[in-house]
């Protein structure tokens, strides 16, 4: 009996270390996350406005959003169109650069630095910096274009090309920390399946398709479930370069909730599209994660 | 920002102690002051926050200020917090609601409305019955505004009608009349103002004739820079009652398309997101308010000049801007609060911040120092002292911030040229009416 009971005292102690060892970030996450997003759930439920007392309105905000709001779905659009663009941009660079600077050749640590230093800049100060670059007429890429000779539009105000701007601010951004994880996983592959698929023959291509690639999946999954989340949650660089506009053409939801929020002070219904933003990256998320057994081939 | 606050305690903590230990070596200061608070115990320790969206300059003339407060009053501390201007509503709201506000606070007309109207501004009517203090030579339609029931919640400090500064180097270069000369003649109109910035325009070297934009202004435009156009062209906005959207007319249109064609057609004007700025000598004429003149004044590349605003079918349209102190009801140190804002609003202060705001005390309005802060004493009479009468100020709303987010995004529509003006009106008016009933 007490030889039984000893491993299991072990183990209760044990877990309550791990109980204790874990607290603080468990503590963290409920106080400051957990509860206020427990909160902004029952808020959305409320008209709570901070000109006025709130009172519980049931499900009219969500009513409101689905039936009567074409701002909502217009940013709904936008959020997509924003989602759709920057992700193969950005996966798709990150993995060429990181293919490129896996490279033994003199300067890959210098190259490297540059792309990842934007990952580490504060994102306000990088977007304040493209909002000059594409000023009209004084910013530096139009004064470029006029020394060519091509008088250059006006980027921020042209409502077909406010978000391709932004989408490209973006990817350079955030590229550098995608191309540091796929360089990652490239350097762990092993070099004996490049050797004997040389000795078969294989064309470079023919490597990349049939090894490369298929080894980097687990990465490449994480990458893509990263800057999908992220993308859905852009807010900065369109508060800080275009405000929204002009007009709502940069509207993004995460924009429209501080919109609503702390411009309207429409706290309650902002609190219910927060929701259908937190809902929709969940749904994405769950999917994801179920396809994950067809995408990667290899997981260890 | 906990951080902070830690930080703030024990800075407080320890001014505290330090305090309380020279009040025990029966330090004089100390005992003065606890006899004008009238309790008898040593003079607390009292932090004031003060918010403002003014720029550097502005700032340190404040802290200036408050270095010689502090020689009266040893135990207040006063720090200043600096809020962008476009954000300052917004989180002034915020702070509000949570509790957290300054205890002083600059506030622009259009956001009066909304916090004296929720009860969030202390009634600070006992600052004119000190003698001294001289209230009467405030003027009266400037307290407006700030002033409900009979009671006072705040007082006005700047209320600059807006103007144009001009390039004189460039007008002499083309030999042109200036605005100064035409306005003199009774030829200053939109019209003329155009036809000179035609002239002005030079693609080549990057020189525009006329920005009616403020600076940082692209946003705001339609409250902040374009309410005189409107006005000048003998339309409004909204109807005098502020009940109803009154853009969509003839004239209203007008004026909207004279300030498209002046960037799209005849490219007079800067375009949409540009920031070039007076300073760089490639704007010939700039609108702007009277709190530029810091800035203005420290040109040296070129020669300057103010002049008053065209005038349109509607006349000149002038309008006058307007910030007051007030302070805020759920301040722990109203007294304090208002004893200080009573020390920035004194005629001396006052004849201080005369240097970047029109002061709205009539005896340092119409004194010789302030004539000396612009280029020349006769620019500044015409172009500030002489406008006063006729200005207007802008009408301010409780539920302001909805309607600027329909505005802007109205108006943007003439920047993307997506719709014709007729249209822009028509939509907005159906965008903004339900929010003015």
């Amino acid at each position: 009996m007490s030889k039984a009971a000893a491993p299991s005292k072990l183990r209760r102690r044990n877990a309550w270390y791990g109980y204790l060892f874990i607290s603080p970030m468990m503590l963290g996450f409920l106080i400051f996350l957990a509860a206020p997003i427990v909160y902004a759930f029952g808020l959305s439920f409320t008209d709570y406005s901070l000109l006025h007392p709130s009172s519980f309105i049931g499900g009219d905000n969500y009513v409101r959003l689905v039936s009567g709001d074409k701002q909502f779905w217009h940013t709904l659009g936008n959020t997509l169109y924003f989602s759709a663009g920057l992700i193969p941009l950005n996966l798709g660079l990150a993995l060429a650069l990181a293919l490129l600077l896996n490279q033994k050749l003199p300067g890959t640590g210098v190259f490297r630095t540059v792309i990842f230093t934007p990952v580490v800049t504060s994102i306000v100060v990088w977007a304040i910096v493209w909002k000059y670059v594409f000023a009209t007429d004084a910013g530096l890429l139009n004064q470029i274009l006029a020394a060519l000779g091509i008088e250059g539009p006006a980027w921020l105000y042209d409502t077909a090309l406010v978000m391709p701007v932004v989408i490209v601010v973006s990817v350079l951004k955030k590229v550098g920390m995608n191309m540091v994880i796929f360089l990652a996983a490239l350097q762990d592959v092993p070099k004996m399946y490049y050797e004997a698929a040389t000795i078969d023959g294989a064309s470079r291509w023919r490597q990349f398709r049939s090894i490369t690639l298929p080894m980097i999946t687990p990465s490449l999954f994480l990458t893509l479930i990263i800057t999908l989340i992220g993308s859905l949650k852009v807010f900065s660089q369109i508060a800080v370069m275009t405000d929204g506009g002009p007009g709502t053409s940069t509207y993004v939801l995460v924009y429209y909730i501080y919109q609503l929020a702390y411009k309207v002070f429409d706290f309650g219904y902002a609190s219910a599209v927060a929701f259908v933003l937190f809902f929709l990256v969940l749904l994405l998320t769950v999917v994801q994660w179920n396809l994950r057994t067809r995408w990667v081939h290899h997981e260890q | 920002m906990n951080n902070r606050m830690n930080k703030g305690l024990g800075i407080g903590l320890a001014t505290v102690l330090l305090t309380g230990a020279l009040a025990g070596c029966g330090s004089d200061s100390g005992s003065k002051e606890s006899g004008a608070s009238g309790s008898g115990a040593p003079a607390k320790e009292i932090k004031l926050k003060f918010s403002i969206w003014g720029n550097d300059t502005h700032k340190a003339m404040y802290e200036t200020m408050i270095e010689n407060y502090r020689k009266d009053h040893p135990n207040v501390s006063v720090e200043i917090m600096t809020i962008p201007s476009a954000d300052y509503q917004q989180k002034l709201s915020v702070l509000m609601a949570s509790k957290t506000a300054p205890d002083i606070v600059w506030l622009m007309e259009r956001s009066i409305p909304q916090f004296l109207g929720a009860g969030q501004l202390a009634d600070i009517s006992g600052i004119k019955d000190d003698p001294n203090y001289k209230f009467e030579d405030l003027i009266p339609s400037t307290l407006e505004l700030l002033t409900k029931d009979g009671k006072t919640y705040g007082i006005p400090f700047s209320t600059p009608p807006n103007m144009i500064y001009y390039n004189k180097t460039l007008f002499a270069e083309k030999g042109l009349k200036t605005p100064t000369e035409l306005y003199e003649e009774g030829n200053w109109t939109y019209d003329e103002m155009a036809k000179a910035a035609a002239a002005l325009t030079d693609k080549s070297k990057g020189v525009y004739g006329v920005n009616l934009i403020r600076p940082n202004g692209w946003t705001t435009s339609w409250t902040e820079s374009l309410q005189t156009l409107v006005w000048a062209f003998g339309a409004d906005y909204f109807s005098a009652d502020g009940k109803q959207f009154a853009l969509n007319t003839p004239a209203g249109i007008d004026a909207l398309q004279f300030y498209s064609d002046a960037m799209f057609k005849s490219e007079i004007h800067p375009k949409p997101g540009d920031q070039t700025t007076f300073e760089t000598g490639k704007i010939a004429m700039q609108q702007d308010l009277f709190s530029y003149m810091g800035k203005a004044k420290a040109i040296a590349d070129f020669e300057w000049d103010i002049a008053p605003m065209p005038s349109g079918a509607g006349g000149q349209g002038t309008t006058l801007g307007y910030a007051g102190y007030a302070v805020t009801k759920d301040s722990e140190h109203v007294a304090e609060a208002t004893d200080f804002v009573k020390y920035l609003t004194s005629p001396e202060n006052m004849a201080v911040t005369s240097q970047f705001f029109v002061p709205s005390r009539k005896s340092v309005l119409e004194s010789q120092d302030f004539l000396n802060q612009g280029p020349s004493p006769e620019s500044v009479k015409t172009a500030v002292l002489d406008q006063m009468a006729g200005a207007r100020v802008r009408p301010a709303f409780q539920n302001f911030q909805q309607i600027d987010e329909k505005m802007k995004i109205g108006f943007d529509s003439i920047y993307t040229k997506s719709k014709p003006i007729e249209d822009i009106v028509k939509d907005l008016e159906k965008e903004v009416s339900p929010l003015l009933k």
